[in-house]
């Protein structure tokens, strides 16, 4: 199981180095962690390492994960200016769940994939750093 | 039931247990009838009684964290659920939808809690469909045990879907009137709304497309059950605070109109707006099934016909409105909602019939003049730190003290940013002495620096503020006090996050969401009018301050509720998921799944009822200790009030 964690890791840095690769402009605004190894046991979890952060948009995401178990856009006046959030679903057996976590942001490209296991501290797969807003 | 030698007072209770029936009943009564008496159900104004009390200042008790040390065996950053003079008495999941704004309604014989949801889309465990968030339906009558009755899903006309745009979606608020409350023009039009119940509730936010976003009128007389009735200024955008008068039917709706739309011929194109882009539309929904449209208005400046520098305010064009809140013959009218925030008062009667008159302009209800635009203003104020605080919330609380008439307004802002963004403002709450409207003064300012009020929630858990540097506002002469341009700013370094694990101090700034005032009570209700400020503080929770005297306002409670790890069923449960509690993200990827309260109101029991922004749901809270003891006015002994202090609720014909 140990072997396969730097394959991951390999993975989700080579998709931000491509997604950041082939969108120069905002290059510079991102920054990539993987905060710890997600073993992708399950199928949600190893498409959402396939996810481009600062790239993939909402289409891209139905895509690839499907329709979302529950969505939030939490913006009072102005919608685009926090962006919004899709979860999708893990049934893990033994009545345990985890979700996945995807964010947008203000432009409707995806900013932060989390994993949440039931109970449990988020898991920061990836996530694009941007200029904080301000009002 | 009763022994032999108690006969005697058996016979006598036996005896008297009618009278006790019937007057319980009529003080039942009474006391509904009084709750609906005051704004926006009824007219009357209740008013306070502030002294001069020297009452102890209390310390907030730092709350419970899921780990009380970090380390590496102990890393969640979290509250847990924390209790300061208040109980929790009841929880719904809502089956996890960002809720923004909770009201409580005597409907009847019940209580029924109309929950506005923001946009997004969740399994409805009713019927088991994912439905576009609207407006959740909880008979709370029993508080703890609240029965989910219905979620009345946002209306497909504005475009929304799960998969697709959600800008457009969510019913954020609501507002609900008796149709016996409201007046009618004929007996036909009594009749027809007999013993019915109406919410009013936004549909659809900031799509910026006209045409897509309305309002809505839905019957809810049977609250399992509710029928739309009326879609009203379709054609709009930008949908917000609303106000509605159930004892006139006056609604001031807040939303724009970003061109001329077919749809809609209360259309009124062309209103200027900074930050976020809306104004007042106003209409008379006296007869919820026909709108009568009265006028849109505004602050000076905004009006479609204004050119060059607004002559109000402290940008051009001035700041959009968040929400008016009416009262007596006045407008609380707050602009800005987190920045260049200013605050209006308004004679009501003269925005109402301002475009009525002979002398008005033609098209004065939707374009009016700048001199018809400042006719109905009183008077207007900045808020402390100028452009870095906004116009949020206006809550008026009309008052006497020393037998003289002395008026508040509690202000709040809006908290914008996650985790306490460097360079930007902790946003505040205040009070305003208006007793003189046209000369509006700050008060309760904290002597030991003039960049915060006493109405404060420290950002540490050891309740000492940290990273506050002082802020450098424009120059203003407007916000009531002499330090026009000082509120604290967020320095560099005030957010330590979670890294390196066990150092970093734990704080309200580290839980992904934001912290910072959102909004108060608006609601009108005693006993806790004029006595308490209740707050909605974002990842601070519920937070409730003492300001009988209002120069001296103390924190007397708090609640922060737990996140849901556990699921969105009915109870909290796990049918279906593993927790509902959103993340939300701050500095460098930080993540976390904290609450985020964003609303609080009170029902005319005094129960209090907190929704969640990030999914955690409704809950229902009850004070409790020194809380109480002050909104109840019954703890006089610790003051020198001399007994002065449980009078208010009670007194009616306030000339405002």
């Amino acid at each position: 199981m140990n072997a396969r964690i730097p394959l991951i890791l390999a993975g989700v840095f080579g998709l931000a180095s491509l997604s950041v690769a082939q969108d120069t402009e905002v290059a510079s605004l991102f920054t990539w962690i993987c905060t710890s190894p997600v073993q992708a046991q399950d199928e949600p979890t190893k498409q959402a390492l396939k996810i481009a952060v600062g790239r993939d948009t909402r289409p891209d995401i139905a895509r690839l994960m499907g329709a979302p178990w529950r969505t939030s856009n939490d913006a009072d006046c102005e919608a685009e200016e926090y962006g919004e959030a899709w979860e999708y679903l893990i049934d893990e057996g033994d009545g345990k769940f985890s979700r996945i976590h995807v964010a947008f942001n203000k432009d409707g490209k995806v900013s932060v994939v989390a994993k949440i296991s039931q109970g449990g501290k988020p898991v920061v797969l990836a996530y694009a750093a941007e200029k904080w807003h301000q009002h | 039931m009763f022994p032999n030698k108690n006969k005697l007072f058996r016979q006598t209770l036996v005896s008297v247990l009618p009278t006790i029936s019937v007057s319980a009943g009529a003080f039942l009564f009474g006391a509904y009838a009084l709750a609906q008496s005051y704004p926006p159900y009824g007219p009357d104004v209740p008013l306070a009684h502030f002294d001069h009390g020297k009452r102890q200042h209390l310390t907030p008790p730092p709350p419970n964290l899921m780990c009380p040390v970090l380390s590496p065996t102990c890393q969640d950053v979290r509250t847990a659920q924390s209790e300061w003079n208040t109980e929790l008495l009841g929880y719904d999941s809502l089956d996890g939808r960002s809720t923004y704004q909770p009201l409580v309604v005597h409907q009847g014989n019940r209580y029924i809690a109309y929950m506005a949801h923001h946009a997004g889309c969740a399994i409805n465990r009713l019927n088991l469909v994912n439905e576009v968030n609207g407006t959740s339906l909880v008979d709370v009558t029993d508080p703890q045990h609240p029965v989910y009755l219905t979620h009345i899903p946002n209306s497909p006309s504005d475009g929304a879907t799960c998969t697709g745009s959600l800008d457009a979606a969510g019913n954020q608020m609501v507002h609900v009137c008796g149709g016996d409350m409201l007046p009618s023009n004929s007996r036909a039009e009594a009749e027809r709304k007999r013993g019915h119940f109406y919410m009013l509730r936004t549909n659809g936010n900031a799509s910026g497309q006209p045409g897509t976003e309305s309002h809505e009128v839905w019957d809810v007389t049977n609250p399992k059950s509710p029928t739309l009735l009326k879609t009203i200024d379709s054609g709009a955008t930008n949908t917000h605070k609303d106000w509605w008068e159930c004892y006139s039917g006056v609604a001031y709706l807040v939303a724009n109109d970003g061109t001329a739309s077919s749809v809609n011929p209360e259309s009124a194109p062309g209103w200027q707006q900074s930050g976020s882009t809306q104004h007042l539309k106003i209409y008379n929904l006296h007869d919820p099934a026909n709108p009568e449209y009265i006028r849109d208005f505004g602050f000076v400046g905004q009006q479609p016909t204004a050119t060059g520098n607004a002559i109000e305010g402290l940008v051009t064009p001035p700041t959009g409105i968040h929400g008016p809140i009416s009262a007596g013959n006045r407008i609380y009218a707050a602009y800005g909602v987190g920045a260049n925030g200013v605050v209006q008062i308004l004679d009501r009667n003269k925005v109402l019939n301002g475009c009525k008159g002979p002398g008005a302009s033609p098209n004065c209800a939707k374009s009016p003049t700048q001199s018809e635009m400042l006719a109905p203003q009183l008077g207007w104020f900045t808020l402390p730190g100028t452009s870095l605080q906004g116009g949020h919330t206006s809550f008026p609380i009309y008052g006497e003290e020393d037998g003289r008439p002395r008026n508040l307004i509690l202000m709040t802002s809006e908290e914008g940013g996650n985790e306490c963004t460097a360079g930007s403002a902790p946003h505040g709450a205040w009070l305003y002495d208006v007793t003189d409207e046209a000369h509006p003064k700050y008060i309760a300012e904290d002597p030991n620096d003039p960049a915060r009020t006493m109405m404060d929630v420290p950002n540490g858990f050891d309740n000492k503020w940290i990273g506050i540097v002082p802020g450098n506002g424009v120059p203003d002469n407007h916000c009531g006090t002499t330090n026009c341009s000082q509120s604290g700013i967020y320095g560099a370094t005030v957010t330590p996050q979670d890294a390196p694990v066990g150092t970093a101090p734990n704080n309200f700034c580290n839980q992904g969401a934001r912290f910072g005032i959102h909004s108060s009570t608006e609601l009108f209700y005693p006993p806790y009018y004029g006595r308490l400020a209740i707050l909605a503080w974002f990842t601070g929770g519920l937070r409730v301050f003492d300001i009988r005297n209002p120069d001296q306002p103390r924190a007397v409670g708090y609640f922060i509720p737990a996140p849901n790890d556990n699921g969105c069923g009915p109870k909290g449960g796990p049918s279906p998921g593993p927790g509902c509690t959103m993340p939300n993200t701050g500095r460098d990827g930080h993540t976390v799944n904290a609450i985020h309260t964003n609303n609080v109101e009170v029902d005319d029991r005094g129960l209090i009822y907190i929704a969640d922004r990030a999914g955690t749901g409704m809950h229902i809270i009850k004070l409790t200790g020194q809380a109480a003891a002050a909104g109840n006015g019954n703890d006089h002994d610790h003051d020198d009030d001399h007994g002065h202090g449980d009078d208010n609720g009670h007194g009616h014909g306030n000339d405002h």
